[in-house]
């Protein structure tokens, strides 16, 4: 019998603990990007596995380079320039602090001043975050299946579902 | 041969389906038992039901069966690994406004996000000692696979379409994985943001793909809850994928997830 492992290694209880730090680093990491996208020159990071952390923090720029005239502190100054590191967040898998570098108020590149685990795995999740997510316009299909995966159903909704069709099918 | 099985336990249709001739319908049924057992354990809509003696304080946690000492053990994990996203204590809103009867009161938990995954997984155990290689179990709309039917190299998962009922999404070619979607659409705005107490804005429906359908299921179910953060916190999930569909009717998914589309 072939059996074809397509998701990837289990996940013993170690790999999940690492995978809650870099899970709080990338959503540190949308949330820059979030930012980005709204015009704010600098964000943030941090949170103990609580993504919503990163939506409020104030932004904590430490380098200013040349080419940002005025924008001493100015982190909060659209279209800002430089590379900002943010707040260090401790949490319960270690810390946690993100850098990212704009130019012209657009996120060019984010890195990691610090995370709990080892640099090659943080480097593994920072490519995996956020920014390159596939993004795809929501299509309806038809084509052959197996089996519908959907919100939960319940006995009462699934007589008019197409799980429900399928099932009769085989 | 394929034969499907139905039966009606903790509110859904479970169907099971198994490709192998040589494992036979006891094997199914001893599942199917199962499963009622964790229903009869675990269900909040049941007054005699451990979780309900639980919430109206007639036993202890210590008290309680092993089974739901380690599962609320696991919630308590799942909850610290979601920021908090996957919170047995969230008011749970039934299809209607207000929380189901006994159901979401001050203090009551409702385990049910991590018990049907789990549940599901402790049934197939049970169809892989029969002997099953290659079957499927859908226990309303959440799905444990394995091996594949016979001539093809994988189950063909349909995502159902968040705004269509009755047509599907995408489809994915999974062996060995778990599927499961988390969304408004089947039974009202059922997940809350525990943070807030209010259904998320701008989500649709999360799937997250992976080897464990208990874990697939609270991951789902925690990034719905988050709502436009939800997307970036599944790009950092070791070994699992996910597909995000959103309300302004885009889709996102992680960069694994290519490898599995159809």
């Amino acid at each position: 019998m072939s059996r074809r492992p397509k998701t990837g290694r289990a996940a013993s209880p170690r790999r999940l603990t690492a995978a809650a730090g870099a899970t709080a680093a990338a959503a540190a990491t949308a949330a820059a990007a979030a930012a980005a996208a709204a015009g704010v020159a600098a964000v943030v990071t941090g949170c103990g596995g609580n993504p919503k952390i990163g939506r409020s923090n104030t932004p904590v720029p430490v380098t200013t380079p040349a080419g940002s005239s005025g924008a001493a502190g100015g982190g909060s100054t659209p279209k800002a320039s430089g590379t900002f590191t943010g707040v260090d967040v401790p949490n319960r898998f270690g810390d946690v602090q993100v850098s990212i570098t704009v130019r012209r108020g657009k996120i060019t590149d984010v890195g990691w001043v610090k995370l709990p685990y080892d640099r090659a795995r943080s480097r593994y999740i920072s490519q995996q975050a956020a920014p390159i997510l596939r993004s795809e316009v929501l299509d309806a299909q038809s084509a052959r299946i197996d089996i519908v995966s959907g919100a939960t159903y319940t006995s009462d909704s699934w007589a008019s579902s197409v799980a429900s069709a399928l099932s009769q099918v085989h | 041969m394929r034969r499907s099985l139905v039966e009606h336990i903790m509110g859904m249709p479970i169907i099971v389906e198994v490709c192998d001739p040589e494992v036979d319908e006891q094997a199914v049924e001893r599942a199917f038992a199962w499963l009622r057992f964790v229903d009869a354990t675990f269900s909040t809509y049941r007054p005699d039901s451990e979780v309900s003696r639980l919430n109206r304080g007639e036993i202890g946690l210590d008290e309680a069966h092993a089974a739901v000492r380690s599962v609320l053990g696991r919630c308590e994990r799942l909850r610290e690994l979601t920021g908090g996203y996957f919170d047995v204590r969230a008011p749970y809103l039934g299809p209607g406004t207000a929380p189901a009867a006994g159901r979401g009161g001050p203090g009551s938990i409702d385990p049910s996000g991590l018990v049907k995954g789990w549940s599901v997984l402790g049934a197939g155990r049970l169809l892989d000692r029969a002997g099953a290689r290659n079957y499927a179990i859908n226990a309303g709309g959440d799905v444990l696979l394995r091996g594949h039917p016979p001539g093809t190299d994988g189950w063909r998962v349909g995502i159902q379409h968040p705004r269509r009922r009755d047509q599907i999404a995408m489809v994915l070619s999974v062996a060995d994985a778990a599927v499961a979607t988390s969304g408004a659409y089947e039974r009202g705005e059922h997940i809350v943001d525990p943070h807030t107490g209010r259904p998320p804005d701008g989500v649709l429906s999360v799937t997250v793909v992976g080897p464990d359908l208990a874990s697939a299921d609270a991951y789902a179910t925690a990034a719905y809850a988050m709502g436009p953060d939800g997307a970036g916190w599944c790009a950092g999930l070791d070994g699992y994928e996910a597909i995000v569909m959103r309300t302004d009717d885009t889709v996102l998914t992680t960069p694994g997830l290519d490898r599995l589309r159809v």
